[in-house]
């Protein structure tokens, strides 16, 4: 019988300043680090810097993965997954950058987007913190600091509302130090009002939110603070701070060079160089939450993957991948004033017409979910002009941070979405044009729902009680709606929009009412 | 009130000439009538090579200090002038004694015992006879004549080069041939003897009896034998601090080829040939060392292995086994350590061997300093490679004198699929380990074996070292690293079960140093013992001066160099230092402090010289199984005990042996640990 060797696994984690290995292995529930591997490659450098990786970037990036390679044979692994953050995220010459590691190295490279980033923390805290902290109760801000961005997510019992990457990552803040030109506390006062510039973005996107904690995911600045904070330490997993003490740590460093701070608290001097800013930045989260708890988490994202990986571990199913972006779309609604009970009815009526319609359009269960997303922010144009607002509603979507959808999936939404009224798409449509052929039939697949469904709660009065798919003898689509009051303006919309859905599925598709009893 | 600057030379007892005292330690072994005969030989043999290798690096180094014509003191407080005569009168007065041991006393003896080293004068028919056609079909082949004339200027005679010089007459012009003894061949001839005799000769003297064969219609006006012993160049960098490398390397740089060191001849030779001798190999005649007797005693070497007589060796013994039926298993059950050569160096063999067949094992990783010939070792690495196997070998190249060697054998791992790494520039790995990741159960275990030896299985039958095996994950993590760090793997991180140079061993070593201190003056028991090869470092001499100023014992049996004084008044008197010399070779290094009467005990593969704080990959790590630690204490205790071989070093400089003391109790550790191990 063949062994089975589901135990073992390894990420890469290509960072801003360096690349690292983890091999790990269950070990009672828990992971057991083996192996722990660590190089230096200024990806961020080039990419904040220049805006594309040169060819000694790549080349050296290739050498480190080809030594990866040797140790993952050691440990005969053949679970990897090899995973980028902001450096590739944001760089010009990305594309070319993966192929060619493809190319030379056989491996794939993730790029994970700030949602991915923040998902697999959630689940990592939720895992480890199981027992101890009642996460799924709490609303939180979580974060996680890395060399290029402070990846902040805000989430409510459980749900997350929204991600966002602030441009305040270590080697970030490194560069706008060295290009201040004022004395030590001019430049440190910088620094500052720069942190208090990208907070407050946040600040007012969660005015309505009463956060209760925040955690801090970071591995490198951590483990200096019980030298500055004497009479901290390390409680279990964390480290944890209130606002008198984040304060604290704040004036006991800002008087001081990066020098001073590297030789009075033994702390390297490259990192001593930005914990000025490490500090503000803890500071400034500490008064985002009105005397409440920062805890800091000495991990690291490559660490949550891997966790992952080797445990198999999923939030449950109530807080799975759907039913978060639902709960984001959900906080954007509310952010554009879009009326909830409509667009939730829509989302009903959407998810009974793509089952209905599933096999008669050839779609997959997993694009239901753009189908939602689409139903849920379609209104959204209309919080910058009601006139054309389909066309404002695609460029909101396209420019939104979605938790976990890449570029392309959120074009298709953003497409899906404007289709809901007006005109059909169109090759002079910049957006639709620029996804590949595939993409296209399907947006106008689920437009064509969107259009259907929408039209049936024209009036915003979530009217119909139940609605069934079901075939003619003819074979045409019979659409039956309960409902228990007048259905006119339904009844008119209906008739306008179903022609799109008609043409592609090549069949009549008719309305039939029926009254409760 | 400030404290005067010391002058070195007051505290400090310098390398070079402590390392002299060394040697003559080992003379002395050779002297000693207690030893049986032909262990006396090696010892002539052993004193003889040291020498060689001391010319080729200590006084080559110092002749180039000189010739840059560098005047100041060194950290020793020496200028080179004086340490160089120094060094040269001491040398001389060691050779002299050498030469008067082996003609007026071994000689005698080994004549007495029916073994004799003949001149061609002595031998009768038979042998002539032998050595006639050993001549033609051997020696004469591969000895090459070579004239010296302007159209052939004088060779590159590599280093260790015996040659003749031979002055040559025909039609009233001189010239000057060289031939030099072949390298190719044992230097002594077996010759047909008795049964119970053995009888050999020098192919020195077989070749000087028919010189006239090598030059037809010449007529050879003189001759003499003489040798060249080179710079080695290469090999001392690490020996040197910087500022004097610096000037070391420019001199270097101006000359085409490694300089002469030592140019020794036959005490007859005639003075108009060394004239166009020296001339020849450009150096001043003034130097020549003159040898009354054979030049090069390291032939004494190839004696005892052609001598079958029990009774003048050492009693021989079997290094004692430990029970197990598979060596990982063995090591599952639990931490072990093996004390060699008392026990068998088998299960170190075993675990590669082992590993190379087990179809769990995905890798082997090890470092290899200095390996012996057909190493079962290096064969189990070719074979696990062989075997799809991830094998990686650390070679340090630099091992001294073991160069080439190193390259015949790097090359077949190589060749086999073995992922051959050469050390990092400028800094030899000198730590001994190895690491093992084996596939348990869809698990991976990791099995580490350290070491203060090399894996050479022939030192190990004379090197008494340490060999640690372990199972423990905090250890196979930690040198897991080691590796990913020397190999380039990835950038250092922090260990939790190891201390390693050149990052922190220096600055451990001195905590620990500054916690007996710190006892000392709370409750009196600091406390300091420690077994090595040599005390160099000056910076951890003075801490150990400190140490001592503030009440703490300290016990060190150091080998070789030792560069401390010990039992000044006022400086060290709470220091003893003891040197063991005796039948096997001492190599193991333990470090021992007294913690407040909560021991602890490190084994490592570092001296405390400078090079191994600061230009060498080296490791130190804590036992921390009691029961190993008990026997590691034991261990010193019983070597302190020795009275036998060991010798104290005095406050006036001077080793005096411990038996003179004691001369009621004789014991000899050595012997006692083959009888412990042995039950």
């Amino acid at each position: 019988m063949k062994e089975k060797e589901p135990l073992r696994a390894a990420i890469i984690d290509i960072g801003t300043h360096s690349i690292k290995l983890l091999i790990a292995e269950e070990a009672e529930s828990e992971i057991k680090i083996l192996e722990s591997l660590k190089n230096i490659a200024l990806l961020g450098k080039d990419t904040f810097y220049k805006g594309r990786f040169s060819q000694e970037t790549i080349n050296r990036t290739v050498a480190i993965l080809e030594k990866y390679s040797e140790k993952l044979k050691e440990y005969a692994v053949t679970n990897v997954r090899v995973i980028a953050t902001t450096a590739v995220r944001e760089v010009d010459n990305k594309d070319v950058f993966i192929d060619t590691v493809a190319r030379r190295t056989g491996f794939n490279i993730e790029v994970f987007t700030v949602g991915d980033v923040i998902y697999f923390i959630d689940a990592y805290l939720y895992h480890i913190l199981k027992n101890k902290y009642p996460i799924h109760e709490k609303n939180l801000l979580i974060a996680e600091l890395g060399t290029g961005s402070l990846d902040v997510s805000a989430m409510a019992q459980g749900y997350t509302l929204m991600n966002v990457g602030l441009p305040l990552g270590m080697l970030r803040l490194k560069q706008l130090m060295s290009k201040l030109d004022g004395n030590l506390q001019e430049n440190y006062e910088a620094v500052k009002e720069n942190i208090e510039e990208e907070f407050a973005y946040l600040k007012r996107e969660l005015a309505t939110l009463s956060i209760d904690d925040i955690i801090l995911i970071d591995e490198n600045y951590t483990t200096y603070l019980p030298k500055i904070l004497s009479q901290k330490s390390f409680q279990d997993t964390f480290f944890q701070l209130n606002q008198s003490e984040t304060e604290e740590l704040v004036q006991k460093i800002l008087d001081k060079s990066p020098e001073k701070i590297s030789e009075e608290y033994k702390i390297p001097l490259e990192s001593a160089e930005t914990f000025a800013g490490y500090a503000m930045i803890l500071n400034t989260f500490a008064n985002l939450s009105e005397n409440k708890n920062i805890y800091i988490l000495e991990a690291s994202l490559s660490e949550a993957v891997l966790t992952n990986m080797i445990l198999d571990f999923e939030i449950s199913q109530k807080y799975n991948k759907t039913n978060q972006l639902i709960s984001i779309a959900k906080w954007i609604c509310k952010k554009y004033h879009v009326d909830l009970n409509h667009v939730e009815h829509v989302a009903q009526l959407s998810e009974t017409l793509f089952n209905g319609f599933k096999e008669t359009l050839g779609l997959k269960k997993t694009e239901l979910l753009y189908l939602l997303l689409a139903t849920y922010l379609h209104p959204i144009g209309m919080f910058v002009y009601n006139r054309a607002h389909h066309k404002h509603t695609e460029y909101l979507i396209s420019n939104l941070n979605l938790f976990r959808l890449t570029d392309e999936e959120i074009k298709m939404i953003a497409c899906i979405a404007r289709y809901h009224r007006r005109g059909l798409p169109a090759d002079t449509h910049m957006l639709y044009r620029s996804l590949p052929k595939d993409k296209q039939i399907l947006i106008q697949k689920l437009s064509a729902i969107l259009r259907i469904s929408n039209a049936l709660d024209r009036s915003h009065k979530q009217k119909i009680k139940k609605l069934e798919v079901g075939l003619t003898r003819s074979s045409d689509i019979i659409l039956t709606a309960t409902i228990d009051t007048g259905f006119v303006l339904e009844k008119l919309e209906f008739m306008d929009k179903k022609t799109m859905f008609e043409e592609i599925a090549g069949k009549k598709i008719n309305l039939k009412i029926q009254y409760s009893q | 009130m400030e404290t005067p600057i010391k002058d070195p030379q007051d505290i400090f007892i310098h390398r070079d000439l402590s390392w002299l005292s060394f040697n003559e330690r080992v003379l002395e072994e050779a002297e000693n009538p207690k030893n049986p005969l032909l262990e006396r030989v090696k010892f002539i043999a052993i004193f003889a090579n040291n020498l060689d290798e001391f010319f080729m690096v200590r006084l080559a180094g110092l002749k180039r200090l000189l010739d840059a014509g560098y005047n100041h003191k060194e950290r020793f407080g020496h200028y080179p002038q004086e340490l160089f005569l120094e060094i040269q009168s001491r040398v001389e007065i060691l050779t002299t004694r050498l030469y008067t041991l082996y003609q007026e006393v071994i000689t005698k003896e080994l004549k007495k015992n029916k073994i004799s080293i003949l001149k061609i004068d002595d031998l009768n028919t038979e042998q002539k006879k032998s050595v006639k056609k050993y001549f033609e079909t051997t020696l004469f082949p591969i000895a090459t004549p070579m004239a010296i004339d302007p159209g052939h200027p004088f060779p590159v005679l590599s280093s260790k080069t015996k040659a003749f010089g031979i002055h040559l007459h025909r039609n009233d012009n001189s010239y000057l041939a060289l031939i030099t003894i072949p390298k190719s061949v044992p230097r002594l001839f077996k010759l047909p003897s008795e049964n119970d005799e053995f009888s050999f000769i020098l192919i020195d003297d077989i070749i000087r009896a028919n010189l006239d064969s090598f030059f037809k219609g010449f007529k050879i006006a003189g001759h003499f034998l003489f040798r060249v012993i080179r710079d080695s160049e290469f090999s001392e960098k690490e020996d040197y601090s910087a500022d004097l490398l610096k000037v070391i390397e420019n001199e270097i740089q101006k000359r085409p080829k490694a300089k002469i060191v030592t140019l020794q001849v036959e005490k007859n030779a005639s003075a108009a040939l060394l004239d166009m001798l020296a001339t020849g190999i450009d150096f001043s005649k003034e130097q020549v060392s003159f040898i009354d007797g054979d030049i090069d005693l390291t032939y004494l070497f190839e004696l005892p292995g052609q001598v079958n007589k029990p009774k003048l060796f050492f009693q021989s013994y079997i290094p004692a086994k430990i029970e197990y039926e598979n060596i990982f298993d063995k090591i599952k059950e639990g931490d072990f350590i093996l004390h060699f050569p008392f026990q068998s160096f088998q299960p170190t063999i075993d675990l590669f061997q082992t590993a190379a067949k087990d179809n769990d094992v995905l890798a082997i990783k090890m470092t290899l300093y200095r390996a012996n010939e057909n190493s079962a070792i290096i064969k189990a690495l070719i074979e696990a490679a062989k075997n799809k196997k991830q094998v990686t070998v650390l070679v340090e190249i630099k091992a001294r004198f073991d160069e080439e060697k190193n390259i015949y054998w790097t090359r077949e791992l190589e060749a086999a699929g073995c992922h051959v790494i050469y050390g990092i520039v400028d800094l030899k790995i000198h730590s001994k380990m190895a690491l093992i990741v084996r596939r348990e159960e869809g698990r991976i275990r990791r099995y580490v074996h350290l070491s203060t030896g090399n894996y050479n299985e022939k030192t190990a039958e004379i090197y008494t070292d340490i060999g640690y095996f372990t199972a423990n994950e905090d250890f196979a993590k930690d040198i897991s690293e080691v590796f990913n760090v020397i190999t380039g793997y990835s950038l250092p991180s922090t260990w939790t079960r190891i201390v390693s140079a050149p990052y922190d061993l220096r600055k451990y070593f001195f905590d620990m140093i500054d916690k007996e201190i710190a006892f000392q003056k709370k409750y009196k028991n600091g406390f300091i013992f420690a077994k090595f090869n040599s005390l160099e470092d000056t910076k951890i001499i003075e801490k150990l001066y400190d140490a001592s100023s503030a009440g703490v014992k300290i016990k060190l049996l150091v080998r070789g160099i030792c560069c401390l004084i010990p039992g000044v008044a006022g400086l060290s008197e709470n220091i003893e230092v003891k040197s063991i010399v005796g039948r096997f070779l001492e190599h193991s290094r333990i470090y021992l402090f007294n913690n407040n009467s909560n021991f602890r005990v490190f084994l490592s593969s570092a001296d405390w010289m400078t090079r191994n704080f600061d230009r060498r990959v080296e490791l130190l790590f804590e036992i921390n199984k009691d029961e190993l630690t008990q026997h590691l204490k034991f261990i010193l205790e019983e070597y302190w005990k020795d009275t036998e071989q060991s010798r104290f070093l005095t406050s006036q400089r001077h080793y005096l042996h411990a038996n003179k003391e004691n001369s009621s109790e004789i014991l000899n550790t050595q012997e006692n640990l083959i009888k412990y191990y042995a039950k």
